[in-house]
């Protein structure tokens, strides 16, 4: 087909545009791996901007020294493998009881559960409560406390809504039970909402830091994000905030430590998840359309 | 009938508890001595306990571990010498320290003790209000001879860990070196090579140190043909950053803004020298003798320019020459020490700060803790001297008695990074040996340079000191502090920074002097002067650095 003029300027256009854009995204993603590379008072001093300056893997030998890191790192691979079918299950199995007009008080569980949207007890409770079950310092509780969350039901019922009547009605006249139906027809034709449930659920725990710091008091359980967290506190902390106020020396090789490993571990936290998003990614346009209202 | 038996019941039950209560924390009564010795406790000598014990300590969380804190070898010889096996429960840095303290007091969930930099002196005042931390006069006295010879040899850590209510309730701290180490807030660096190289004296007063400054920047002392040379550099985040430039002034804001004249506390900020000193400052700022971005950068960022080679920066503040520019520029004479420099008075000055070798708050025992005993004599165990020479130091070698040699580190490491990651996890222990005993054989030349800087400044050190990090407030005055403290100092911060930035101090100052005294420094004041007279008495009247 032979292009007009107008169709090659559009083309021109659009790919630069494009271009332009790309650069912007991809950019700081290549400084970040150059930068992991450089000498970091180069990096500071703004030096490296396309090639790496002074390079060297300092950076990640302490990395790969510093055992914490690696420890956080299996504790977040574990918690957010288990955690997140754990929060599959729960979120699929409760969002698809309340879409089946069949069950007794739905609207009462589901108002039940939109009530926590807006109101929760406070931490102090939480963890008393948490304490009190005995899970107070357990890995039980990481993979627990983020098993579902009321929006995560929300869309998930709201997908289920969706279902036609008639699939239920036709797989009852051949025979299928209600699991029956739930296994293999409800799940069969959801595996865009599952991946989805699957990304959100991997992300929480994947990012979260802050249940982990409140609930869990031996270093050996800590997820990674914990130790990206306390290097960059440090980091944030000034001389005279800083605990450190009567070491001042040990704060400043602390500080300077950071520095050197900061991008390193930036690295080395995202590879994971640059890997498993690809696979993921297709589901995405279809996910992103999940639990909207279709009039 | 029956009610009269129960009141007996219940009477006897409550004398026997009473008993056993007041009995326990000096582990005489015998239902003290029988849950005692049901663990095998001994009151002296090693091990504490016969059978391994557990018991549960809470420490900062420091994210540069080679490993487990159970891992390190002096953690390991502890263990073995007092069969205490210790139950790590660590407590993030940052804001959510606070917040899991609390957390873990409101719940009851608290380990038996807590070590140093883990409860800060707001904190502390508000559980022992609420009863949560224990009271460890009785305590000491029965089982920490250790802490007890500390407290002997230092009157200014007993003074610093009496609370306002005459009780003990955190074990002392003593860091190691001589004073002269520890009083000068940051040590200011020059570039000897460029003095030498324009042919200038080392200035003596603030005229000599501005013409100094505007050759810096102009006669490119680099050679590098550019004028990239920034004179000054400094960042304002912290109480140091910008204290050297003040002191010709007379302003002192090591203390954390609180200074003494003739037996008056004055706050730094509104202190008149702060208004010379900042139309100087201001002066130094628009000729572009200061770093432009001084009140945005951060310690790393003047950490990097001052690294940069050829060298840009000519005077810097820190921690010392071979903290920021290493080992070799100070060997070699490259960067030196700016002394004092006069001020517009004729005379010099040079902050100290006299709160930092002895201290408070490095270990605590937690109200609820089964067996306070047991804590108690774990924590003074680190205060037995050869021990806390191992926990500060790592393995030493003794060359006599009383001196000893820290082990060479393996090339290519930094020498503080590694003692403190891999031989020890100096930052958590209360450091506590006496300091005068024991000598180390050849000291990290940053203990060298630190003392040097400490005695050329010595003369120049106020005579009267506001002791910032001793001050014992009571919880009114706790919360006058909190209540005026916090907004007055961001609004004196702000206002300082601008007028160093945008200029104006002149037409503005009488303004902001007014402003701050509305805004209620008057109460800070009568706060700070009670806190310091206080002190001094405590010191029989005298506050100059040792």
């Amino acid at each position: 087909m032979k292009q007009t003029r107008g169709d090659i300027v559009f083309d021109t256009v659009n790919y630069s545009l494009v271009t332009v854009a790309l650069l912007v995204v991809a950019y700081p993603l290549y400084f970040i791996i150059l930068a992991s590379f450089s000498d970091p008072f180069a990096v500071n001093r703004g030096e490296v901007l396309l090639w790496p300056k002074g390079a060297n893997v300092l950076a990640y030998q302490e990395v790969f020294r510093a055992r914490q890191i690696w420890v956080g790192y299996g504790n977040t691979f574990f918690y957010a493998a288990v955690g997140s079918c754990i929060a599959v299950a729960v979120t699929i199995g409760a969002a698809f009881a309340l879409s089946r007009k069949e069950l007794v008080g739905r609207g009462l569980f589901a108002a039940g559960i939109v009530f926590t949207l807006i109101f929760s007890g406070g931490l102090i409770p939480l963890f008393l409560l948490v304490k009190d079950l005995g899970l107070y310092n357990s890995r039980l509780y990481i993979l627990i406390h983020s098993a579902t969350t009321a929006w995560w039901i929300m869309i998930s019922r709201t997908f289920f809504l969706q279902l036609p009547d008639e699939l239920y009605d036709s797989a009852r006249i051949d025979g299928c039970s209600d699991l029956q139906f739930f296994f293999r027809i409800v799940l069969g034709t959801s595996s865009a909402l599952i991946a989805v449930l699957f990304l959100l659920a991997i992300v929480t725990q994947w990012n979260g830091y802050f249940v982990a710091l409140v609930f869990l008091q031996d270093k050996s359980k800590l997820p990674l994000q914990v130790v990206l967290r306390e290097i960059l506190v440090l980091q944030q902390m000034s001389v005279s905030e800083s605990l450190f106020a009567d070491d001042v020396e040990s704060f400043e090789d602390a500080l300077k430590k950071a520095e050197l490993i900061k991008y390193a571990i930036l690295v080395v936290a995202s590879i994971p998840v640059l890997i498993f998003y690809p696979f993921i990614q297709r589901y995405f346009v279809k996910g992103v359309m999940i639990g909207s209202l279709k009039g | 009938m029956r009610i009269v038996r129960l009141w007996v019941i219940a009477a006897a039950a409550l004398t026997l508890a009473t008993g056993a209560a007041l009995a326990a924390p000096a582990g005489e009564g015998s239902a003290g001595m029988d849950r005692l010795s049901g663990v095998g406790f001994n009151a002296s000598g090693l091990p504490i306990t016969d059978d391994e014990f557990t018991l549960s300590v809470g420490t900062l969380s420091l994210p540069f571990f080679t490993k487990e804190l159970n891992e390190f070898p002096v953690v390991q010889d502890m263990r073995n010498a007092t069969n205490l096996a210790i139950e790590w429960v660590m407590i993030p840095t940052g804001d959510e320290r606070a917040q899991k303290v609390n957390l873990m007091f409101a719940a009851g969930e608290t380990p038996d003790a807590f070590l140093r930099n883990t409860i800060d002196a707001n904190q502390k005042q508000e559980f022992i209000d609420d009863g949560l931390l224990l009271a460890l006069d009785e305590l000491l006295d029965a089982y920490a001879p250790n802490i007890g010879k500390v407290l002997e040899a230092y009157p200014a850590a007993k003074f610093a860990v009496t609370e306002s209510d005459g009780k003990i309730y955190s074990t002392p701290q003593v860091l190691p070196w001589p004073p002269e180490f520890w009083q000068p807030g940051f040590a200011v660096g020059i570039n000897q090579v460029w003095l030498d190289r324009l042919g200038l004296p080392m200035p003596d007063d603030i005229e000599r140190f501005y013409e100094t400054m505007r050759a810096f920047k102009e006669q490119d002392p680099n050679g590098n043909g550019e004028a990239d040379e920034v004179p000054v550099i400094f960042h304002w985040v912290s109480r140091f950053s910008l204290a050297h430039l003040l002191h010709p002034f007379g302003v002192i804001l090591e203390n954390g803004g609180w200074q003494v004249e003739d037996g008056t506390v004055m706050y730094s900020w509104t202190h008149p020298g702060m208004k010379q000193a900042a139309a100087w400052l201001h002066q130094l700022y628009r000729e572009g003798l200061i770093n432009e971005d001084a009140f945005s950068i951060t310690f790393n960022d003047q950490l990097s320019r001052a690294r940069k080679e050829p060298r840009v920066v000519g005077v810097f503040n820190g921690w010392g020459i071979v903290n920021i520019v290493g080992d070799d520029s100070y060997l070699s004479n490259e960067y030196t020490h700016l002394p004092p420099l006069k001020g517009p008075d004729g005379r010099r000055h040079h902050g100290a700060i006299i709160d930092r070798t002895v201290g408070a708050d490095a270990g605590f025992v937690a109200a609820d803790a089964e067996y306070p005993e047991i804590a108690m004599r774990y924590l003074d165990h680190l205060y037995d001297e050869k021990v806390n020479i191992d926990i500060s130091w790592g393995p030493i070698d003794w060359t006599s008695d009383t001196t000893f040699r820290m082990q060479d580190i393996p090339p290519g490491q930094q020498a503080a990074a590694f003692r403190n990651n891999t031989v020890t996890p100096k930052n958590i222990w209360p450091a506590a040996y006496i300091a005068q005993k024991y000598t180390v054989v050849d000291p990290p030349l940053g203990v060298d340079e630190r003392t040097a800087y400490g005695r050329l400044v010595h003369p120049f050190t106020p005579r009267e000191n506001f002791p910032t990090g001793l001050a014992k407030l009571t919880v009114d005055e706790g919360k006058v502090m909190q209540q005026y403290g916090t907004d007055i100092n961001e609004f004196a911060h702000r206002k300082i920074a601008e007028f160093i930035f945008k200029g104006g101090v002149e037409e503005g100052w009488d303004e902001y002097v007014e402003t701050v005294d509305k805004m209620g420094l008057d109460r800070l004041l009568a706060v700070q002067q009670a806190v310091y007279d206080r002190f001094k008495e405590g010191l029989d009247g005298d506050t100059s650095a040792p």
